[in-house]
């Protein structure tokens, strides 16, 4: 016969594990990266953001317009500073090319070019050729959860699935409510941290959670940061044909 | 004078440290000089060099590039902001002609991308082969491609004797103006001092190693085809030919031997070398993913009158010595007992 006070600890110990059990759906590891990836990928978006680039003890900040249509495709237009106004950027693929209005040239980013910072920022011009389809390229272990500021959080520790990838682990932690990935540490295979990467301020759209401030540290540069805030952003919306050729990047 | 590399160490504003070397009573020259990506024509290339911007007085003064010119002409006076000039090696590699836009990709010292160009107005035939590879360009150009509008990354003082440049460098670190910057004598330049030492070194190993092998082989023949002939010398002993006639018989037949086979070997090798030095061997852009600096793509030999020389008189001394050494052991035993050596 069970006690009195076996029963009360037991109900209790149950009343306090109920929230945790209502908040955390049980979702496979593979389950979470499909959400983000839902979250965080779409059939086309338009938006404007600044990036601010703090190196060195400078900071400077740019003024970008960009374009998307699914994964594979995107396009962005420097807006300022004046001396980087006109510049474009076209993703096509795992191809990247760049229109230097400066010398009315288009130059495609390849070989020591993908690793440089793209505009001098902590994101490589490689992050921007990254698939955003992280179930297709890691694999996925679920850690123990955590909260990050008061909000728990799946931890997942990404293995890359083949070596076209730029970074070959990733620690991610994934906000339970958005699903998407709050904090990424990412690694280099010898397992040095190069950077990390913080998505705050989601918004939501439709069902979508999309972070409207990202901010990127380059752990091999100290005090080195990029922080981008997304002031307009519109999901599914028709876009011209000609922006993602490398006809738009020299069209004035 | 100078910071350290790399580009966002920089001196800001270069007036107040060029004013105090000349209130030292010194020559003082603000230079930025660049990794960057070289092509002409429309297509943007794969070629590397470095882009040296600096004063129309430091390249006439200093280094007088003027003097150097052996195609078209220097810098027209006021037009140095749309002019470049190239050394010989990379105008060649790159196949830029006179007249035509050069376009130089290198970095600002943020990082960024960044992009200038320029009218291929002269080509310079320096003395060094450094100096070949180059490009020059005005001060200002380079300011815009780095983004350090009133700055440089080093500022060059000239002095008369290259000996007292650490004497003057010890003044100089004294000036308030120039405490916040690294005073290095050209001779106390760490970076230079170890790439040229390095360059050097690996050179000097790889082309030594190759050398050591083929005199090995060709010092293992001579001896061996002597020793072969043993009882060749006990014959010319015996109809009374002197122990030095032997031995100066078989070295300047080694000699023969090593002139005909090093002649066309040293042709062949540098036909071979030399479209291994124009055209090179391309390994592929992974080569140049792999590290996060310009490195080309397209490795080259680096064909010399004085490596070629090197290589033919060793082969001959190795011929020599290789007849010598046995030659003189044969020459030394009785010719009866030499006469009955098979080897």
């Amino acid at each position: 016969m069970i006690s009195r006070r076996a029963l009360l600890t037991s109900s209790l110990a149950l009343m306090a594990l109920g929230p945790v059990w209502a908040a955390t759906p049980s979702l496979t590891a593979d389950q979470i990266l499909a959400r983000i990836d839902q979250n965080l990928t779409f059939e086309s978006r338009s938006s404007r953001m600044t990036m601010t680039v703090t190196k060195n003890g400078r900071v400077k900040t740019y003024e970008i317009v960009s374009y998307g249509r699914g994964a594979e495709e995107g396009a962005s237009e420097y807006i300022s500073p004046a001396r980087d106004a006109g510049t474009k950027m076209l993703k096509k693929g795992d191809e990247l090319w760049m229109y230097m209005p400066s010398v009315e040239k288009v130059q495609k980013i390849s070989g020591h070019m993908l690793r440089q910072g793209m505009m001098g920022s902590d994101l490589s011009y490689e992050d921007m050729l990254e698939s955003d389809d992280w179930r297709s390229n890691y694999n996925a272990v679920a850690l123990p959860d955590e909260a990050l500021g008061g909000r728990p959080c799946w931890v997942l520790d990404l293995t890359a699935k083949s070596e076209d990838v730029s970074y070959p682990r990733r620690k991610v932690w994934v906000d339970q409510a958005w699903l998407l990935p709050v904090r990424q540490e990412l690694y280099a295979l010898s397992g040095m941290l190069l950077k990390v990467w913080l998505m705050s301020d989601p918004k939501q759209y439709g069902e979508r959670w999309y972070p409207m401030k990202m901010t990127v540290e380059d752990k091999l540069q100290q005090g080195s940061k990029t922080e981008i805030v997304f002031t307009e952003m519109l999901f599914s919306v028709p876009l011209e044909e000609e922006i993602f050729t490398t006809r738009w990047l020299e069209r004035r | 004078m100078r910071s350290s590399f790399p580009l966002y160490e920089n001196i800001a504003e270069t007036a107040p440290v060029v004013k105090a070397i000349n209130d030292a009573g010194y020559d003082a020259h603000p230079l930025i000089r660049v990794g960057v990506t070289v092509s002409a024509g429309e297509e943007i290339g794969e070629h590397f060099g470095l882009l040296l911007g600096a004063e129309r007085s430091y390249y006439e003064d200093v280094m007088n590039l003027d003097e150097h010119i052996v195609e078209g002409a220097f810098f027209t006076p006021g037009e140095e902001s749309t002019q470049v000039i190239l050394g010989k090696t990379l105008a060649t590699d790159v196949g830029a002609k006179l007249g035509e836009e050069v376009l130089f990709l290198g970095q600002t010292q943020d990082g960024s991308i960044s992009p200038i160009k320029g009218v291929l107005v002269g080509i310079v035939d320096a003395d060094d082969a450094l100096s070949n590879r180059q490009a020059y360009a005005s001060l200002e150009r380079l300011r815009y491609l780095t983004d350090i509008p009133d700055g440089a990354i080093e500022v060059a003082v000239r002095v008369g004797d290259p000996a007292r440049a650490p004497e003057v460098a010890a003044v100089l670190r004294e000036s308030p103006a120039l405490k916040p910057y690294l005073v290095q004598a050209w001779s106390e330049r760490p970076l230079f001092a170890t790439i040229s030492d390095m360059t050097g070194l690996v050179y000097g190993v790889l082309a030594g190693s190759i050398v050591f092998i083929t005199a090995l082989g060709v010092l293992n023949t001579m001896l061996m085809s002597v020793l072969e002939r043993t009882s060749e010398v006990g014959v010319l002993r015996a109809l009374g030919m002197g122990r030095a006639a032997v031995v100066f018989l078989f070295v300047v037949e080694a000699l023969v031997i090593g002139v005909l086979g090093a002649l066309p070997g040293v042709v062949l090798g540098a036909i071979v070398s030399f479209f291994l030095e124009r055209d090179g061997v391309e390994m592929g852009e992974k080569v140049s993913a792999q590290v996060s600096m310009p490195i080309s793509t397209t490795f080259r030999a680096d064909l010399s009158l004085e490596v070629t020389l090197i290589s033919f008189a060793l082969g001959l001394s190795m011929a020599a010595l290789g007849a010598l050494l046995p030659s003189i052991r044969a020459a030394g035993i009785q010719p009866v007992d030499a006469m009955r050596s098979h080897r």
